[in-house]
């Protein structure tokens, strides 16, 4: 008897003896019961946080005017506005379609060792930490329809987003910051199925620069770009191999480029490919020098 | 027990259309016994199965539509299976210094040729056994494989490929 007539005969004989239990469906509409009381519980304490928020707006304009006769009908409009519109929008950022908050914002100079992305010697912005992401994961990574989750705060002007290729997907986590312009850029992203170990992220690279770490993908393959300021395409490609049965494995490369613009930053983006439509799926992406 | 669901509003505001019952009666026993092949309790099979109902379920109607209501529910089954597996491996770890290699997270004293096969199942990696449960339980082609696990249909060729391999040398070994 081959392998596979035994495993059909044995999941035969083990799923024919299971017969699930009579309460089933009044357990799953009890738990969908619980769960709504979880929503409707974390709604309130939301509502709560932005009437607080709202509240301590405009006792702070107040008193910065020093003047309780001032109107303050607009400062109060439009915090509220931007309150509610943060509160109702963020259980729903789990989806492909990320806020479109980017602004053609006049070109304004921030420090060029730390971001990624958008490019800072181009004038596009990002008022929404979340929308940057998901124009970082589609116009830079390439992911084809990320899954975008919730802006995890980290200090004042920092934190993290998660990307995923597809709603089941290994999480790519996208670092944020907003800079000295106030707009918001990605500085890296890192998953943990691809680790470059070196170069790390603020290195300088020459060519050719060696490519080593430890990374998992689909037959091992992770691919390697090279981006500069300044430019759409990227200088160089190449790719690496780690392992493809879900164990990092050791990997090592060369990547030969050259910097024709006499660019001083660029990008490195490793990605890995899973999707039918051969897009990645997960990426870790530093800031090189050149 | 009535079968309808019950009338409250999941969080996008919708209501929850009442196919619950029948989305059980359709679904239920052959998504337990999906994850009766990954996971040997039975409660926690029915457990995960549950979790799986009520996380397509509150997400709202879109994921309920009739044609993708069966690939999201065993998409949900196959990630429950898989971390309860991850942690019921974490916790032998702590429990087990010297873990069988031949034995899965759940695997059983071996008691016959199924059990033996089973648990050599049970033992492959996460993708090689969740796509040779679907192809050899529910008979699932490979287009319908791939959209449940999220990967390529390329992929779930060589996954059913090397878990068949992988479970002939097992079993060889165990003759």
């Amino acid at each position: 008897m081959t392998p596979e007539d035994r495993l059909r005969q044995a999941i035969e004989a083990r799923t024919s003896a299971v017969e699930p239990s009579a309460g089933a469906l009044h357990r799953i509409e009890e738990k969908l019961m619980d769960t709504q009381r979880d929503d409707n519980r974390k709604r309130l304490l939301i509502g709560i946080g932005s009437a607080a928020a709202i509240i301590a707006v405009v006792v702070g304009a107040l008193a910065l005017t020093g003047d309780d006769d001032e109107p303050v009908a607009t400062d109060g409009t439009t915090t509220t506005e931007a309150t509610t519109t943060s509160t109702t929008e963020a259980p729903t950022t789990t989806t492909t379609e990320a806020p479109t908050t980017t602004t053609e914002a006049p070109f304004q100079g921030v420090d060029p060792d730390q971001p990624v992305f958008p490019d800072p010697t181009a004038s596009r912005r990002f008022d929404d930490p979340v929308a940057a992401a998901a124009a970082f994961a589609t116009d830079l990574v390439g992911f084809s329809a990320p899954v975008v989750g919730g802006f995890a705060q980290g200090d004042s002007r920092s934190g993290e987003v998660e990307v995923r290729g597809f709603a089941q997907g290994a999480p790519t986590t996208v670092l944020l910051r907003q800079l000295e312009d106030d707009t918001w850029f990605v500085i890296g992203a890192v998953t943990d199925s691809i680790q470059l170990a070196s170069p790390a992220s603020g290195d300088t690279i020459t060519p050719p620069q060696s490519l080593a770490g430890m990374a998992y993908a689909f037959e091992g393959t992770v691919n390697v770009r090279l981006y500069v300021d300044g430019t759409q395409e990227p200088i160089a490609e190449t790719f690496v191999t780690g392992r493809g049965d879900g164990v990092l494995g050791d990997f090592e490369g060369e990547l030969q480029f050259s910097n024709d613009t006499g660019a001083t930053h660029g990008v490195l983006v490793l990605s890995s490919e899973g999707g039918e439509d051969g897009a990645p799926i997960a990426a870790q992406v530093l800031r090189v020098l050149l | 027990m009535a079968s309808m669901a019950p009338a409250f509003d999941h969080p996008a505001g919708a209501p929850i259309p009442p196919d619950l019952g029948s989305a059980h009666q359709a679904h239920y026993r052959s998504l337990v016994r999906l994850a009766s092949l990954l996971v040997d309790d039975l409660g926690t099979c029915e457990e995960i199965v549950q979790d799986a109902f009520v996380s397509v379920w509150r997400r709202g109607p879109a994921l309920r539509d009739g044609d993708r209501l069966p690939a999201y529910l065993r998409s949900a089954v196959l990630n429950g299976a898989r971390s309860h597996l991850r942690h019921s491996q974490v916790a032998r770890r702590h429990l087990q210094p010297v873990p069988d290699p031949t034995e899965g997270p759940e695997a059983r004293p071996l008691a016959g040729d199924h059990d033996r096969v089973l648990a050599a199942l049970r033992s492959l990696p996460d993708r090689q056994r969740e796509v040779l449960a679907l192809r050899y339980y529910l008979d699932l082609p490979e287009a319908e494989i791939a959209a449940t696990l999220g990967i390529s249909a390329g992929s779930v060729k060589t996954h059913a490929h090397r878990g068949l391999a992988t479970l002939a040398e097992r079993l060889e070994d165990l003759r």
